[in-house]
């Protein structure tokens, strides 16, 4: 019977050892900086540009104001329609009822 | 000879080993890109939070900018709105005027219709009318005739009064009055039926 050179095996674990050692070490570097880049992320990229928040809500108010004009605007033209098209009839009947013509209403 | 004997079980050691190794490396990787993978989908989260958070801010610290305005705007249409209406109106006093200043057809009738109305809203049997001295020809001639259809007394009143045109009538005993002027009426028309007339004839609020 071949007799087992214990030495060896001795070495190749220790060598074994090291190596998955060295994996974890590896790995705590990569936890390590992953946690480093998060902390920058959460840093960095939750920053706000105010400046630019400011000149959109600025311009949405500006949109906003004109849309009220246009409102009115278009308000002020259906009345000066109307009023165009009854004028007349209601002139009459004010005319009528100040004269004492007529009773209306 | 030895080694050849553990040459299979060194391999074997060291293919457990890198496997080891290996997951322990890959394991470390995923957990990385979890890690970061969180932190961006947290950021973005707490980025949109923030944006809302600082455009509600914004928004209030712009609104009492923007309510001046609106109300600005809205002034002006009630403005130009009352303008228009109010152009109705005149134009119907423009043509009350021309009527009375004519003394037409139109206006004589008129007279005659408010005498009436105020001779038979007085319960009193004795009845005075005053006008304005240009109408004191017109109303005389027509209070005799309405005496008699309703059977009282109606005298024209000595002194004249300020007004445009149509008449005040008062029972003798000064207890019933009635205001039957064109002024008086002008009044009641922009109060009272030009509200009703807008509300029949123009939709547009």
């Amino acid at each position: 019977m071949e007799q087992i050179d214990v030495t060896i095996l001795l070495d190749q674990e220790r060598k074994a050892e090291r190596i998955v050692k060295e994996a974890e070490e590896k790995a705590k570097k990569i936890l390590e900086e992953a946690r480093k880049e998060a902390k920058r992320i959460l840093e960095e990229e939750t920053k706000i540009d105010e400046e630019k928040i400011a000149k959109e809500e600025e311009e949405k108010i500006v949109l906003e104001i004109r849309a009220l004009e246009k409102e009115y605007e278009y308000k002020i033209k259906k009345l000066k329609e109307e009023v165009d098209k009854n004028k007349e009839i209601i002139v009459k009947q004010l005319v009528n009822y100040i004269l004492g013509l007529e009773e209306v209403g | 000879m030895s080694e050849n004997i553990l040459e299979p079980i060194i391999k074997e050691i060291w293919e457990s080993v890198k496997a080891e190794a290996n997951r322990i490396i890959s394991e470390a990787k995923k957990e990385a890109e979890k890690i970061i993978s969180d932190a961006k989908n947290k950021a973005k989260k707490i980025k949109a939070e923030k944006e809302i958070e600082y455009r509600k801010k914004l928004r209030k610290k712009l609104m009492s900018k923007i309510a001046l305005r609106r109300l600005e705007i809205k002034r002006e249409y009630l403005k130009q709105r009352a303008n228009i209406i109010r152009s109705i109106f005149n134009e119907a006093l423009k043509r009350v005027r021309k009527e009375i200043e004519n003394k037409t057809e139109n206006y004589k009738l008129g007279v005659r219709r408010l005498v009436e109305e105020a001779v038979k809203q007085i319960s009193s049997k004795n009845i005075i009318i005053a006008c304005n001295s240009r109408d004191r020809e017109l109303v005389s001639e027509v209070i005799a005739e309405i005496a008699r259809k309703y059977n009282k007394e109606v005298k024209l009143a000595r002194e004249n009064i300020d007004c445009m045109g149509g008449i005040i009538a008062y029972s003798s005993d000064l207890r019933e009055y009635f205001n039957n002027t064109i002024d008086a009426r002008i009044e009641r028309a922009e109060n009272e039926l030009l509200p009703k007339l807008l509300e029949k004839y123009i939709r547009v609020r």
